[in-house]
């Protein structure tokens, strides 16, 4: 028997097996990488490709384009609305701005009257609201009066300081002294003394500018 | 050596692959939408293009009468006490014409003062503010259209009164559903105030007959009987002819800083107002 076909020292080393690999190795990874730099090139825009108006556009391009489009769009609208809406004067527009932050006290009033007027069931008693002052340049709201439920005034009282708080455009309230106190004719009131702090945004997106 | 050559094409398949994997997924995720956009931006483009031509012509037409306006009466270059005190006399006739009138109390002035404006392009204005305060007993019922009357003043045109996000809302959807309608849109929201509450219907009827849209004549009667109701009201009664004949129209700017109202029988309210007047300095 001769002693050609088997290696008389054993299995080949790692080392002999990376450079036999080396070739094939390099060889693979060299045609994938052509093969894929021609599907790059040549294959994929031409699959991936459409036709704009006549022009033709891979994907990347299109994004590129519809993103144009949409900047064009917004920059016009801008210069439309600056030519169609009144007040072009930039001081005037600065200060019709800070006054609509100041929105109408009238509907405010008619709000917090309504909120106040449905916290209390008719059969068992009234809200009188004596004085209401708003506050615009801070967004604050002071208002005063009493609850006339009886025996149940303070718990209505309460009732209110808690519903005022839920309110959307409310964004916190100073409570009052809860006391129930008795009137010359001996009716019994809890009078009280809110002071609202508004959630700016959200009162200016509520109440009309007047 | 041959295998790091392997290596740097193993690198570079890779960085392929992972190329066309991300094409594939835009032209799978993207592509539909945003080729359906296209020719709907383009439209949008044109037509926008198309209104800002006309917008220009027009405002040609009209020259920099509002800006001019706004100089002379609103924000005037100089402190106009004559003019505030004329404003203040005419609500006081007016209310006592009404029989609303219970007291009226000496206005009082402060001391000017001075702040600095930041404009929406960055610059910086200097102006005259100027304290003012008053304090009225009117009937309950009259108390409201006070106050209204003077969160009025400094107001112009139709847009004035309407706020910002309202305005392009309503643009936004004339221009969706009824491009053709901005220009009477525009015209709408440009008229006088004064002239537009003396006559409403010949205002409104004009942007009606260009609206087609239900939705967008619905949004638009929304703002007629909203907003521009308490305008109408108050411009087109006695106080705003009081005005117009005491060559007080349009009155002078003032913000409004507190208002108190206190009732003071089921019939009585004392209204205090604290109000800031502007002039450029």
């Amino acid at each position: 028997m001769s002693n050609t076909d088997i290696p008389s020292h054993g299995l080949p080393s790692s080392q002999e097996i990376c450079r036999r690999m080396a070739v094939p190795f390099s060889l693979f990874f060299f045609v994938l990488a052509v093969l894929l730099l021609l599907s790059w090139t040549l294959l994929l825009p031409v699959f991936t490709q459409t036709e704009v108006y006549g022009k033709s556009m891979d994907i990347r391009s299109l994004v590129a384009y519809n993103k144009r489009l949409r900047a064009a769009v917004l920059e016009a609208q801008h210069v439309r609305n600056q030519l169609i809406l009144p007040g072009q004067d930039p001081l005037f527009f600065a200060l019709k701005q800070e006054k609509h932050r100041r929105v109408s006290f009238a509907a405010l009033q008619e709000e917090i009257e309504r909120f106040l007027r449905h916290a209390v069931p008719p059969e068992k008693g009234e809200v009188r609201v004596y004085a209401l002052k708003y506050d615009a340049k801070q967004s604050a709201l002071l208002v005063e009066g009493a609850v006339f439920a009886g025996m149940q005034s303070v718990t209505f009282l309460a009732h209110i300081a808690d519903s005022l708080q839920n309110i959307p455009w409310v964004h916190a309230v100073e409570l009052p002294v809860f006391r129930r106190e008795q009137s010359d004719v001996g009716e019994f009131f809890a009078p009280f003394s809110f002071t609202i702090a508004l959630d700016v945004a959200v009162v200016h997106s509520t109440f009309p500018v007047l | 050596m041959l295998y790091m050559s392997g290596c740097v094409f193993l690198l570079v398949s890779a960085f392929l692959l992972l190329e066309h994997v991300i094409v594939v997924r835009q032209v799978a995720s993207l592509q539909l939408p945003v080729f359906a956009e296209i020719p709907a931006l383009q439209r949008q483009l044109h037509s926008l293009e198309e209104q800002i031509r006309v917008a220009e012509t027009q405002s040609l037409l009209l020259g920099s009468a509002e800006e001019e306006i706004v100089r002379m009466y609103i924000l005037p270059s100089q402190k106009e006490y004559q003019r505030f005190i004329r404003f203040v006399g005419v609500l006081e006739e007016w209310l006592r014409e009404e029989g609303s009138l219970y007291a009226f109390s000496p206005v009082y002035i402060g001391d000017t003062y001075a702040v600095q404006a930041h404009l929406s392009s960055g610059e910086q204005v200097r102006l005259s503010v100027q304290p003012v305060s008053l304090t009225v007993e009117v009937s309950s019922d009259a108390a409201s259209d006070l106050i209204r009357f003077v969160q009025l003043a400094g107001n112009l045109s139709v847009g004035d009164i309407l706020r910002e996000e309202d305005l392009l809302d309503l643009l936004q959807a004339t221009e969706e559903e009824n491009p053709a309608g901005i220009i009477a849109l525009e015209q709408f929201l440009g008229a006088d105030l004064f002239q537009y509450s003396n006559n409403p219907r010949l205002f409104e009827e004009q942007v009606r007959r260009s609206f087609v849209s239900a939705s967008l004549l619905d949004t638009f009667q929304d703002l007629v009987d909203g907003p521009l109701r308490p305008v109408r009201s108050l411009l087109g009664s006695k106080a705003g002819r009081m005005l117009q004949s005491a060559d007080l129209w349009p009155p002078q700017l003032f913000l409004l800083n507190t208002v108190a109202v206190r009732h003071l029988s089921a019939d009585r309210a004392r209204v205090h107002l604290e109000l800031e007047t502007y002039s450029r300095s």
